[in-house]
């Protein structure tokens, strides 16, 4: 709580102080806010707590659930913000302040008991993100992007809505522990009605849309390909964080009773969009599209965790959004990097990356070794954990999946092979060093990624 | 200082100096050397404070970092464990280290790489103190490996040379072999105990939880794992071959604490070796076979290096004898006074080498006295030491050996004595063509020619004085109540050790009948290759048995018909038919199949927002119409 308000109140000051200011200098407070947010909320993980703080008991609730995730998500916005610094003509401080409210929108959908909550972090975490999206004004593309997010969003978030609708219906209730109770004895009793059904459904669609899942999907290439990179990197580690913890705790706990409806389609689903991610990876020569459609591909294996929805599920999605999170972040920071330098993102820009900067693709190498899922980075451990949670009841999915991620290593592997063991036709000259908090972050993220996967215990233990 | 503390600091230290070097070396220069040295200091005075806790206290000392895995029943432990062994092989490690450490500095001065050498030297002795630290199978087989590694990635320090590449590729597979053997050996243990710690392993030894038959071929496979690292009978051709790294290597990995890995192994868990007799006389015959043919292709080799390889693989298989005889101690005194000397050797070998500007043919050398006289006198040291010269270190190391070699056989003994024989006749043949007579070399080199700097004789010096003293650790009986310190010292780790009862004058004339053999090459030598003046022939030149000893007795050639052309031809079959035909056959339709679907799957994203807000709502549609309907 104590974090979420001042994440909210910097983005505040943030919007007040850096008006016409170029962005570079408003970094640092940026950092300072989500710094100070970071050691607050660990601070409140270890057990401090003021007194008005439980007010809020009936809409929220901060266990050592929602607290890790939040200390993840702040921790993810906080390297983001460190590896990717504003060109010099990017102009005031409503990029960031958007950000900062964007990131409060999901530590809502982290916490929420009440779907009052759920929805309002919702369309916080959304609402700026449409605008952000568009934040580069003379770009064609990201105008493009911003639009298409915006309208395919609205229509999800009136689906999602129409599902709260039903589910208040049958229940009575918008309290999710309330409605958990409920649907126990309704389904006892009767079995499930229509509404009931088409409810729990409904909320299942507009949410598996907000993390990219299939058929929900077809908004992330676009979106993510257009979108400024931090943009882009904020999407895909915060908003996709945020979706999954949102939905594992509803289907948890609301709907955890009703699994053997919903458990059917959501496994064909979550197949599905492994397929759909890994194979059009599989395809595409930009590399940040190749990346979006990865993105959706660990949508698909994060869909294992919601399907089993118990404690250790639960950790494992903690360790796998860690290790997809670090991962992601430096991926696209290093595609950020790359276009900035010669004005492409596709995969053979990356051609003997290796000897001109030997630091930076190192860490795009653990990155992508994480998101294969090669023993020793925070993916593999992650994966491991994932699937074999899920291994017991979903064989074939988790079949599937290991099929799926050997096809993975084809296209990860095509930028590492580019990386450190092509030439390039440019001479050493050209290299242009990353700034100190880039390299920084980079070597935070990478470290970070090595110590998760060498002792995941640490995270795991954290639920 | 806490204990947890002087364990991380003992660990740390050296990864410290790898990772500091590794990333920013480049930029340190000079400092790289002094961080690397520095962290192997540190080890080394915090292994000090730890050994003085041990001497105080038998009981070994626990260190639990974290659980390392945990699924199931399966439990790894990330922890470590100082007793009597691991604090003796600690103070070696990073004692010797650390000299070899400062003498590297003036070595490898002028190489370019010279920052990349201490952070693969720091990690080595990293690998090295979790081989000898870890408190369970699975944390020492990773230092195995890690040294492994270390040792190969110095061998090929010098990657530009083609056959220096190819030695370090030698010494990687034959590594990897005898590791198999230490792997097969690590999951029968596993299998068989159900746990990996080794308290917990001896235990269930001791008290008889096991199959006779799983405890042959546990200690079989480890001692496969050791022939392996340790070089010995088939496993040592690589040993030799690893010369092509830098001195300071040779003396530190492939003489002084790498190579007797398989030593401390078999040591650490003598338990099980005592309950497995069959693989004891093994060890014994085969550490025997390779003292003798070692020593005796010692005796032929030009390379100044190469003389030195040989005779560790010889040495190395005396202490495997006394492993072979039960006689633990005894294997880990020679270990520690071998380390003494032989590091001595190789790093006036390597001071050798420095002033002549990289000439390793001791044809070309001689009379080296005068201008080198530090390296000459500690050269000379370490010779005395090595071969036995009575009250220098390997005097009395050696004797012990020997005398447990005839407790257990009195045949075998004279084979025993003969290899110490053949030891003493190569290495005076070695002091004397290199140092004594004319120098034979190019008028250029004796010009430039200069004593090392104080970085390179310091060490040096320190070393000969370790040769000399060395064998103070363990002074046999006849000595009274200060004998057998190292013994004692042993006695809480090792399970029941055989005493030897002779009475003074037996062990007497065993150590006179030793001298005299030393003696009697000592003069042979002095005859031939000092009054005589005979230089050594060029390997061309050899006839008879001589040519047969020159050329290592073939077994080189040997394993190349046999193994390497064998599985060339194999592979090359296997390639053009089942690779070929098979399996790329399958691989790439496989392929096909799975871009022809990528394609499809890609088409539907089109880009046009009207076609997916209708995608979406079909799929919604079926969605809820099965749901509901069906």
């Amino acid at each position: 709580m104590k974090a979420l308000i001042l994440i909210f109140s910097g983005a505040i000051v943030l919007l007040f102080a850096g008006l016409g200011k170029n962005e570079r200098k408003l970094l640092p407070l940026v950092w300072l806010t989500l710094f100070l947010a970071l050691a607050m909320n660990g601070l409140e993980y270890f057990g401090w707590e003021l007194p008005w703080e439980q007010q809020w008991s009936s809409m929220l609730q901060f266990n050592k659930f929602s607290l890790a995730f939040n200390f993840l998500l702040i921790l993810l916005a906080l390297l983001g913000s460190m590896l990717f610094v504003p060109r010099l003509e990017d102009k005031g401080a409503d990029v960031f302040a958007l950000m900062l409210f964007s990131l409060c929108g999901g530590m809502l959908m982290t916490s929420f008991t009440s779907f009052f909550m759920l929805f309002l972090g919702l369309e916080i975490m959304s609402i700026p993100l449409y605008v952000l999206a568009g934040s580069r004004k003379e770009d064609l593309r990201s105008n493009e992007a911003a639009l298409k997010y915006y309208l395919m969003g609205s229509f999800a978030t009136g689906i999602l809505l129409f599902g709260v609708a039903m589910v208040y219906g049958t229940t009575g209730s918008f309290d999710i522990y309330e409605i958990g109770l409920r649907y126990t004895g309704a389904t006892m009793l009767t079995g499930m009605s229509p509404m009931a059904k088409i409810g729990i459904l409904m909320v299942m669609f507009g949410l598996l849309f907000k993390i990219a899942a299939a058929p929900f999907h077809f908004w992330a290439p676009d979106v993510y390909t257009g979108s400024p990179g931090r943009v882009t990197a904020f999407m895909a580690t915060v908003v996709k964080t945020a979706g999954v913890v949102a939905m594992f705790r509803l289907f948890a706990i609301s709907f955890g009773i009703a699994d053997n409806f919903w458990g059917p389609t959501l496994a064909i689903l979550a197949a599905l969009t492994m397929f759909v991610g890994n194979l059009s990876a599989l395809r595409q020569d930009s590399f940040k599209r190749m990346l979006a459609y990865s993105s959706v591909a660990h949508a698909g294996y994060l869909l294992l965790a919601i399907l089993v929805h118990n404690q250790n599920s639960g950790k494992a999605l903690l360790l796998y959004m860690t290790g997809y999170g670090l991962a992601a972040l430096s991926a696209f920071a290093l595609i950020h990097k790359v276009s900035r330098e010669q004005g492409r993102e596709d995969v053979s820009a990356f051609d003997g990356w290796a000897k001109r900067y030997p630091v930076e693709s190192f860490a795009l190498l653990i990155s992508l070794l994480s998101m294969t899922g090669i023993p020793g980075t925070a993916g593999f451990a992650g994966k491991y954990f994932l699937f074999s949670s899920a291994f017991e009841g979903y064989t074939w999915l988790i079949i599937f999946a290991l099929v799926l991620s050997a096809v993975s290593v084809a296209y990860y592997f095509r930028v590492i092979i580019a990386m450190y063991f092509r030439d390039s036709g440019n001479d050493a000259s050209s290299v242009e060093g990353s700034a100190m908090s880039v390299r920084l972050a980079l070597i935070i993220c990478t470290a970070l990624n090595i110590a998760a996967g060498i002792a995941p215990w640490f995270i795991l233990e954290r639920i | 200082m806490n204990q947890s503390a002087l364990f991380l600091i003992i660990l740390l230290a050296p990864l410290a100096g790898f990772v500091l070097n590794g990333l920013f070396g480049k930029k340190l220069h000079a400092l790289a050397g002094w961080i690397g040295s520095g962290a192997v200091l540190m080890s080394f005075i915090c292994s000090l404070f730890l050994f003085q806790r041990i001497a105080a206290d038998s009981t070994p000392l626990l260190f639990k970092l974290f659980q390392w895995l945990n699924v199931g029943n399966f439990q790894i432990d990330l922890s470590f464990q100082a007793d009597r062994l691991s604090s003796v092989m600690l103070l070696v490690v990073t004692g010797v280290g650390f000299l070899i450490h400062v003498y590297s500095i003036a070595y490898m001065h002028h190489d370019e790489g010279f920052y990349k050498f201490f952070a693969y030297l720091n990690l080595f002795i990293f690998s090295m103190l979790l081989l000898v630290l870890g408190s369970n199978f699975v944390v020492m087989f990773f230092g195995w490996e890690g040294v492994g590694l270390c040792s190969y990635l110095l061998i090929g320090f010098w990657f530009n040379n083609e056959a220096y590449g190819k030695a370090a590729r030698k010494a990687f597979v034959m590594n990897r072999i005898g590791d198999l053997g230490l792997l097969i050996g690590l999951f029968l243990i596993y299998f068989q105990f159900g746990t990996f710690e080794y308290s917990q392993v001896f235990e269930k030894v001791e008290t008889g939880a096991y199959r006779p038959e799983i405890l042959t071929a546990i200690c079989l496979s480890l001692f496969i794992g050791a022939t392996g690292k340790s070089a010995q009978i088939p496993l040592f051709t690589w040993l030799p071959d690893a010369m092509a790294g830098p001195t300071p290597v040779s003396a530190l990995i492939h003489a002084a604490t790498m190579v007797t890995a398989g030593i401390y192994m078999v040591v650490r868990c003598n338990v099980l070796f005592n309950y497995s007799p069959i693989t004891r006389d093994v060890i014994l015959y085969t550490g025997l076979l390779t003292s003798v043919v070692a020593a005796l292709i010692g005796l032929k080799q030009n390379d100044i290096k190469k003389v030195l390889a040989y005779s560790t693989v010889s040495q190395l298989g005396l202490m495997f004898v006394a492993l072979g005889c039960g006689a633990y101690s005894a294997a880990l005194f020679h270990v520690v006074t071998h380390a003494f000397f032989k590091a001595l050797l190789f790093l006036g070998s390597g001071s050798v080498i420095h002033a002549l500007h990289g000439e390793q043919d001791i044809r070309n050398m001689g009379g080296l006295k005068k201008q080198l006289p530090i390296t000459y006198w500690t050269f000379l040291i370490g010779t005395l030491a090595i071969t036995g010269f009575p009250l220098f270190s390997g005097f009395f190391s050696k004797d012990e050996i020997l005398l447990s070699l005839y407790d257990r056989s009195h045949w075998l003994y004279p084979i025993g004595l003969g290899s110490a024989f053949i030891t003493a006749f190569y290495m005076f043949r070695l002091l004397f063509v290199t140092f004594h007579g004319k120098f034979r070399g190019a008028e250029e080199q004796q010009a430039h020619m200069h004593e090392s700097p104080a970085l390179m004789s310091v060490p040096l010096i320190i070393l000969a004085v370790l040769s000399i003293l060395g064998g103070l650790i363990n002074l046999p009986h006849y000595t009274g109540n200060i004998a057998q310190g190292l013994h004692h010292w042993l006695s809480p780790v090792l399970a029941d050790q055989p005493e030897h009862h002779h009475g003074f004058s037996t062990e007497m004339m065993f150590a006179a009948l030793a001298v005299a053999g030393m003696l009697l090459a000592l003069f042979l030598t002095r005859k031939k290759y000092l009054s005589d003046a005979v230089v050594p022939e060029a390997d061309a030149e050899m006839t008879g048995m001589g040519k047969l000893i020159g050329q290592k007795f073939l077994i080189d050639e040997a394993y190349d018909a046999g193994f390497v052309q064998t599985t060339e031809h194999l592979s090359d079959g296997l390639h053009t038919w089942s690779d070929k035909k098979i399996i790329d056959g399958l691989v790439q339709q496989s392929g096909k199949l799975t871009g022809l679907m990528g394609g499809l799957v890609s088409k539907v994203q089109s880009g046009n927002i009207e076609w997916y807000l209708l995608l979406m709502v079909l799929a919604m549609a079926a969605i809820l119409g099965v749901n509901l309907f069906i």
